[in-house]
This record gives structure tokens, C-alpha cells and sequence, in this order.
């Protein structure tokens, strides 16, 4: 059994929206075009995932619609040989999309007729096993789609789950908002409404890193009612880690565990309902691959410079919003007692928001060195002998209130995007909170001009290719 | 399979080079055969040259790069500055270049500018 998943970005969505909605309130069509992602073995259902992301949208011109009024449209295939040609050059899966402004927030019969005919020509035009995305749009905006694999009538599977990423986080899925709330979670479900409690448990969320900030983030999304959770991280408790790693004993610490089984056993204590799966890996890992890719948002509170480029990369092909946490203190000098900077960083990595390496939040230098330490461990103390690698320094100082709290401002974050309580202007894409000040501020950086990354959008969406996200692995 | 970002292939395609993707025990770097040197600079017209990609490449800058054979100036019929270490790689011995890269623009650049890079140190050698 193979589940599937679609992923659009919020800008997509609105062109979508403004195309197929008019104010005639006649049916209109587009089409998409995607990257797909496929995950062989989702950690918590164990079975197959396809996800598609969508990587352009190209709307039907109305001089090539023969025919359109509130229950049908009729258009030109000329267009949908196009983007087939189109989709085979780049290997991308194409999608058509449509409204029912009547309201069907389904397919209809007229459907279910007529969409063979274009899955049998994109075989006949693409090949055997080329897939095709249907999409509809009710005029409230909800979204319902398929995907077909044969010509036949029941050559269809239904979407699991139709994602727009954004400022806002909308998901969309059969029997939304109409699940019962269990009673632990009632008193938010009476701040947010029952739907938000619906959102999270559909959620499948990774955590990077299970420090000080991730402990607490793993922790808090347990009693938010998060369903899912996957945590990675190779690293096992030191005594050190006590002061601030939620769920950690001395005794984990003695007998060397790792920091994901610890944090596992600490969320699924609670008895809360969460399903955890802990990868004791590091994030660049083939091994987490399906797993990560099965995320539908990410922490990212990994103190490496190196995994951080890894997931800045991975935010912007598979638009999985990566949620990144920065804390940052510097003692100053030790005789006045006061400190130079305290402060906690969190920040959105999406399409449509600056990336990590454009906000000068990761140096690719210290990355490589972090590399090379991990990978060719001789040759990084060659090169420090020669001063050519920045040695790493003194552990950094880290307090189990300001982890917490920037584990809070990052929940938050996604609180907001799913629900929206900070109103329509409320998403931050960038939050620093000062703590020895007591003030928030929201620093804007601007894409550097080409980056591949943030700036050209070319591979938004572009989900599996070679190599794994465009990087040398 | 190949592990190059899809622009660089399309680069050193394009270009017609005579290259190689080598990945031996995780350390990924390309070969570029038979390069030509600059004409009369030292005492071997032509060399392969070894480019060590890092893991987050093109994120990360390449750093140094690497000659096989080893050349010496032909005026002076030494080593260049700072390329006297040897590097093993692949069953080779390559001679080092330490020549480093403080202006790479992550995830704008890519092996074109590693390329001029190269170029420009074997020019102005001494």
C-alpha cells in the first residue's frame, strides 16, 4: 500500500486561486508541474510514500477553453501536450487543476469520466507508469486531489494529505475538523478550536538534534498533541548535557545512551498518544533520508554548522519547512560580570524566505572543517597542525531557561502557522529574542543575488535528485 | 552514478573536458586529464589535476588542488611556493597546491570558478 501526499507553496496557491476563481464564476483549469519524492518505507506507517511537490503552475489561457460554465469546462489538449513535453524534458509529474465553484469539494462523475482519457495520453506521451496529479478547488479553498496510475476507472489513488506552505500552514485531508479531541488536550482545544488539535496529530514532525532546545521542543510537541515524531541525532548524554536535555538522568549519562533513545522514552512516558522513532544518525546520513522526507516540518536545533547546510538545502527541494534554532551567549569578560550578548535565534528556511547562508546563520567554512573532522579525521589534524582549520573551541554555555524559551518561540512559530492566533501579518521568518533585554526584533536579510538556494527558486520543489540535494553528500 | 551537482556537469560537458568523478572510501573529487599548463612555465607541458570536493559542496569551497605529476618551474627548476606536500589519493601521489579560497560564493559558485581558480595560480606561479 502506497500512500500520497502533495506540497505547494503558498505563492502557488494564490496564483492557483486567482486563475481558477473568477468573479463569472465559471469552471477554470490549470496545470502543475511537480518534483516527486519517493519513501520507500515511512517510518510510523511502514509503507510507501509518494510525495509530490509542486514546482510551476501553468495556467489554461482562456483562448484555449472550448467551452466553461459553473459545472463543466471543456479546454484545448494542445496545452496539456505542452507541459507533458515539458515534464518529461525536466522530470517533473504533471497535475491538472480545476474548480467545481459550485462548491464539490470532491470529484465528480463528469470527473471520473473524463480524466482517463488524459492519463491514457500521458502514457501514450510519456510512457508506461507515468503518473498524473487532479487537483479541485471548492470556492472556499479547499483542496482535494488523486493521483492516477491507470487509464481505467479505479487506476486512481485519493491524496492522504494536500499541504500549503507559507506564512501559513494549511492542511487539508479528508475529515478535517471533525475528529473528537481526547481530554487531555481539551483546555486547548477550547483556546484554538478543535481543528488545531485534528492539524497537529496528523503531523509528521523531525527534530534535529536532541540537545537542550530539541529535548524542550520534544517535550512541548507532545503535550501540544503532536502524532508523529522522528528525532535524530548520534550523539549519546554526557553529564554535562544534565543541566538542560528534558527527560536525561545521571544514569543515562553512566551508561552512555543515546540522546534520541533518552528523549524517546521521555516523550512516550507521558502517554500522550505520540508515535517516536529515534535515529541515532547524523542528519546527512543516507539513512535518514526516509525518514527526514517523510517530515511535513522540521527543527532544526543541531549545534553544526554542517548539518544546518544540510537541512538549509533540504527546506528549499522537498518545501518542508525547517524551523531553525540558533542560541548565542557570549559571557564577555569574567570580571564584569556582564554578559556580551544572550540571545535566541529562530528562523524559517521555505521557499519564499531567506535562506540560512544568505542570513549569514551558517559558515560554510566551519562546515567544511566539521566535515572533515567527522570524514578524513588524519587529515583534519594535519591541516590544524598547519593552522589551515578553525580548531574547535570551549564547549559553549548554554542555560536550560533560554534552551527552553527559544524551544518555546519555535513552537510557537508553528502554533501560529497552523492556527493562526498572531493575526494575518503574525508569521516571523526571522526572530531573535534578546534575552538580557527583554525585547523581540525581526532582522530581514535580503537573498544574495544567484543564490541557488533562496534567490533563483530553481530547484523549489525539486524533492529526489542526483546527487541528493544537489550537494556532494 | 554521478555525484556532481547537475550544473557542473553541464559545465565541464559542455567545455568537452576530459574529466572523472573518483569516489574512494566516501572522499569524492574529479580529475581533470592531460590539462595543459601554461606554456614553457614548467618542466611538464601537461598534468592531471585533482580537485577534492567537500561533502557540502557547492555549499562548501573547494580548497586546494593537486598535480600529478609533480612540476617544478622551469626557470628555476624548483617547486613553486607552497606546493611541495605531497597528497595521496587514489594510489597517487599528488603534489599540493595550498592555495585557498576566501572568495567562494556558497551555492553561487561552482566548478567554472574552481576552474579559473586553478588556472589563475599555475599563470602566476613562482
Amino acid at each position: 500500500m502506497t500512500i500520497f501526499s502533495l506540497t505547494m507553496q503558498q505563492a502557488h496557491a494564490e496564483i492557483l486561486t486567482n486563475h481558477l476563481i473568477q468573479p463569472d464564476g465559471k469552471e477554470r483549469a490549470a496545470y502543475v508541474l511537480c518534483g516527486l519524492a519517493r519513501i520507500k518505507n515511512d517510518p510510523w506507517g511502514r509503507q510507501a510514500h509518494e510525495r509530490y511537490c509542486v514546482m510551476d503552475v501553468v495556467p489554461v489561457a482562456d483562448n484555449d477553453t472550448i467551452s466553461s460554465s459553473p459545472s463543466h469546462i471543456t479546454w484545448s489538449t494542445n496545452s496539456f501536450a505542452k507541459v507533458l513535453k515539458q515534464a518529461e524534458a525536466n522530470d517533473q509529474v504533471v497535475g491538472i487543476v480545476h474548480n467545481h465553484p459550485e462548491g464539490l469539494a470532491g470529484f465528480s462523475s463528469q470527473d471520473d469520466a473524463n480524466e482517463p482519457d488524459l492519463v491514457q495520453m500521458a502514457q501514450n506521451r510519456n510512457g508506461p507508469g507515468t503518473r498524473l496529479i487532479s487537483l479541485v478547488l471548492t470556492p472556499e479553498g479547499e483542496f482535494a486531489g488523486r493521483v492516477w496510475r491507470h487509464p481505467t476507472a479505479k487506476g486512481f489513488d485519493n491524496m492522504d494529505l494536500i499541504k500549503i506552505v507559507g506564512n501559513r500552514l494549511k492542511l487539508h485531508y479528508p475529515g478535517r475538523g471533525s475528529g473528537e479531541t481526547i481530554a487531555a488536550l481539551d483546555r486547548q482545544a477550547r483556546a484554538f478550536g478543535g481543528a488545531l488539535n485534528g492539524d497537529l496529530r496528523k503531523l509528521r514532525v523531525g527534530i534535529v538534534g536532541c540537545g537542550g532546545t530539541g529535548s524542550a521542543i520534544a517535550m512541548l510537541l507532545v503535550r501540544l498533541g503532536i502524532g508523529q515524531v522522528v528525532l535524530f541525532d548520534n550523539d549519546i548524554v554526557d553529564i554535562t548535557n544534565l543541566n538542560r536535555l528534558h527527560g536525561a538522568r545521571q544514569s543515562d549519562a553512566d551508561a552512555m545512551r543515546p540522546k534520541v533513545d533518552v528523549v524517546a522514552r521521555a516523550m512516550t512516558e507521558l502517554g500522550l498518544g505520540v508515535r517516536v522513532v529515534p535515529v541515532n544518525a547524523w542528519i546527512g546520513d543516507p539513512e535518514c533520508r526516509d525518514a527526514l522526507k517523510s517530515c511535513d516540518v522540521v527543527f532544526g536545533c543541531t549545534d553544526d554548522h554542517d548539518g544546518r547546510l544540510f537541512l538549509n538545502r533540504f527546506a528549499y527541494y522537498y518545501l518542508t519547512p525547517v524551523i531553525d534554532i540558533g542560541l548565542g551567549i557570549d559571557p564577555g569578560d569574567e570580571t564584569t560580570q556582564k554578559v556580551r550578548s544572550l540571545e535566541g535565534r529562530v528562523t524559517i528556511l521555505l521557499p519564499g524566505a531567506t535562506c540560512l547562508m544568505c542570513r549569514g546563520a551558517v559558515s560554510p567554512q566551519l562546515a567544511a572543517d566539521e566535515a572533515m573532522k567527522r570524514l578524513e579525521p588524519a587529515e583534519y589534524e594535519k591541516r590544524k597542525a598547519e593552522a589551515y582549520v578553525h580548531g574547535t573551541g570551549n564547549p559553549s554555555p548554554a542555560v536550560v531557561t533560554f534552551t527552553t524559551e527559544v524551544a518555546c518561540m519555535a513552537v510557537n512559530e508553528l502554533v501560529h502557522r497552523l492556527q493562526g492566533f498572531r493575526g494575518e501579518d503574525g508569521a516571523a521568518a526571522n526572530r531573535v529574542r534578546k534575552f538580557d533585554l527583554c525585547i523581540d526584533r525581526l532582522p530581514g536579510h535580503k537573498p544574495r543575488p544567484h543564490c541557488a538556494i533562496c534567490d533563483t527558486g530553481q530547484d523549489c520543489g525539486r524533492a529526489d535528485t542526483t546527487p541528493f540535494l544537489g550537494r556532494v553528500g | 552514478m554521478s555525484f556532481l551537482p547537475p550544473k557542473d556537469r553541464e559545465y565541464l560537458e559542455g567545455k568537452g573536458l576530459n574529466y572523472e568523478e573518483r569516489d574512494t572510501s566516501g572522499q569524492k573529487a574529479i580529475i581533470l586529464h592531460d590539462h595543459l599548463l601554461p606554456d614553457s612555465k614548467f618542466d611538464a607541458i601537461k598534468a592531471d589535476v585533482l580537485i577534492m570536493l567537500p561533502p557540502g559542496y557547492p555549499d562548501m569551497a573547494p580548497d586546494m588542488f593537486y598535480l600529478d605529476p609533480w612540476v617544478r618551474l622551469a626557470n628555476s627548476n624548483r617547486y613553486p611556493n607552497a606546493a611541495d606536500q605531497r597528497h595521496d589519493f587514489d594510489g597517487r601521489n599528488w603534489q599540493r597546491w595550498s592555495r585557498h579560497n576566501k572568495d567562494w560564493r556558497a551555492g553561487v559558485d561552482g566548478i567554472w570558478v574552481m576552474l579559473k581558480r586553478v588556472q589563475n595560480a599555475l599563470e602566476v606561479a613562482q
